[in-house]
């Protein structure tokens, strides 16, 4: 059933999501052809010449370096904030909305749901984060290129520093990728626990979903700014300033945020699930 | 919950009751045994306590006491596999097409039947192609009622299907419904418009203010009274 569940749940979100994603890989290639294009005018235009000794080549080029950035953070913005917005909006609609009567009558229990809506979410999310990265990354190596700008791949470096500091580098890879997996997990039950005490509201749902979201950030603000407080007074007993104490705080400090991050995932899980289970209240 | 070794009724409300906060008691110390194979008209003005009946018995609400067993098992996944319900609006994602809808159907209902729901739209010339928000509301209805007995369901609940909709197209609802069902399944149906819908109807229960007033055979509400459903209620209702 739970495959089921993600098959329709990805056919649901997977139109929309993929418009959005194809929109950037189009802008990103655009916009790598672009830099090509236009990088060996670009010495000529900054110092106010053009290649044919019109102005009209500046100001074409500007214009359309103006409107590409703009199209380019505007499709950025949907590809991140956007993903996380409709999903939000997915999760509420399709859980405690007229929708609801049809979801929460399947025959499955209100786990399987949300774990269905969960794994969809967090795949989408994930996969517009590293598109965007992937894209940026693109963006830069074109640039870098037809500038002929030297690239420098500084990894082996910080792999060397981290072994000499002796921090294992295969466990501090797996912490952060573990935390960003964690993190993403968490944002996206964020949105599915402010929608399932918003939707315990009479009145004004939406407003009350992101009243609990905003409550929740402040929650979130609060134990973070403690966690870093208590991180950097143990940080602060060693010596710090040499590499591996540097490194060892920057590992305690990820540390401690994936814990909190697994923690309140799991918290956040059990309350949609308690809400959903014995608290529903559809319109 | 398990089935015990006495008689099992189909549905079986035992002191059921549901407030709201800050609200009066939407259902208040109903206890009812509904069996196997009857069409059962659940009756009651506006605000009688219907709507909240159906949602608990599909467990989407949960009462505040008393218990629900349907088929001997307590509202959850057992119960939505033999229980079809169709809510008093329309609850489908409207960027589908009527097709998906079915698929979707099929695929998390084990007694659907794709070809049974496949005729019924043909019979009402709906397109299997057609986007739900390019249909009106009285079709998307029509469609939802397909969906909901296309399936082989042992409890058919339907919310006020009849409601809101020309009389023709409550013939076809009725004949829909009529035509559709296992003999031996039970449909409770909830309504206020009683004249269409009387002369289908086995039994009947009669909520007031959430409580269960009547809980009757037709038959015996006529013999009894010496008039029909529909003028009974309105002298219980009179203003």
């Amino acid at each position: 059933m739970l495959g089921k569940l993600i098959k329709h749940e990805f056919k649901a979100v997977g139109k929309f999501l993929t418009i959005v994603a194809s929109f950037m890989v189009c802008l990103t290639l655009v916009g790598a052809i672009g830099i090509y294009v236009f990088t060996p005018h670009l010495y000529f235009y900054l110092n106010g010449i053009t290649i044919d000794g019109t102005q009209n080549l500046s100001f074409f080029a500007e214009i359309m370096t103006s409107l590409y950035v703009l199209a380019y953070f505007a499709s950025a913005f949907l590809l991140t904030a956007g993903t996380y917005i409709y999903l939000w909006i997915r999760f509420h609609n399709s859980m405690y909305g007229h929708q609801g009567y049809l979801t929460n009558t399947l025959p499955t229990t209100p786990a399987k749901l949300i774990m269905a809506k969960m794994i969809t979410a967090v795949t989408w999310v994930s996969a517009s984060i590293l598109l965007l990265i992937g894209s940026i990354m693109v963006l830069a190596t074109a640039t870098a290129n037809a500038s002929g700008a030297k690239t420098n791949n500084n990894l082996p470096e910080l792999a060397a520093l981290l072994r000499e500091s002796r921090i294992s580098v295969p466990w501090t890879i797996v912490l952060y990728f573990s935390l960003a997996v964690a993190a993403i997990i968490f944002s996206v039950m964020m949105m599915y626990g402010s929608s399932a005490l918003g939707q315990l509201a009479k009145k004004n749902r939406v407003f009350a979903t992101l009243g609990f979201y905003f409550a929740m950030t402040m929650v979130i603000n609060v134990v973070g700014t403690f966690a870093l407080a208590v991180n950097a007074l143990i940080i602060n007993r060693d010596k710090f300033g040499e590499y591996f104490y540097i490194f060892r705080g920057i590992n305690l400090i990820g540390f401690t945020f994936l814990v909190l991050a697994v923690v309140g995932a799991v918290l956040l899980y059990f309350l949609t699930y308690y809400v959903t289970s014995k608290r529903l209240n559809l319109e | 919950m398990t089935n015990t070794n006495e008689t099992v009724s189909l549905v079986r409300l035992k002191n059921l009751s549901k407030k709201y906060p800050a609200g009066p008691m939407a259902v208040n110390d109903v206890s009812l045994r509904l069996e196997s194979g009857k069409i059962i008209g659940l009756l009651g003005p506006n605000g009688s306590g219907k709507t909240t009946l159906i949602k608990m018995l599909n467990g989407l609400l949960k009462p505040s006491s008393g218990t629900i067993l349907i088929d001997g098992n307590r509202p959850g996944e057992v119960t939505k596999k033999i229980v079809s319900y169709l809510p008093e609006h329309t609850y489908l994602p409207e960027n589908m097409k009527v097709k998906d809808v079915i698929e979707y159907f099929a695929d998390f209902y084990a007694d659907f039947k794709t070809e049974r729901a496949y005729e019924m739209l043909s019979s009402l010339q709906i397109g299997q192609n057609s986007y739900l928000k390019t249909l009106s509301k009285g079709t998307k209805e029509k469609v939802q009622l397909i969906l909901v007995m296309s399936r082989d369901a042992k409890l058919f609940i339907l919310d006020e299907p009849i409601a809101g909709v020309d009389p023709a197209a409550r013939d076809y609802i009725i004949k829909t419904i009529l035509a559709n069902y296992n003999e031996n399944a039970t449909i409770l149906l909830s309504t206020h418009i009683i004249t269409d819908i009387e002369n289908i109807l086995d039994e009947v229960v009669i909520l007031e203010n959430g409580k269960a007033i009547v809980h009757s055979t037709v038959e015996e509400i006529r013999e009894q009274k010496g008039k029909s459903i529909d003028a009974y209620f309105r002298e219980v209702f009179s203003c």
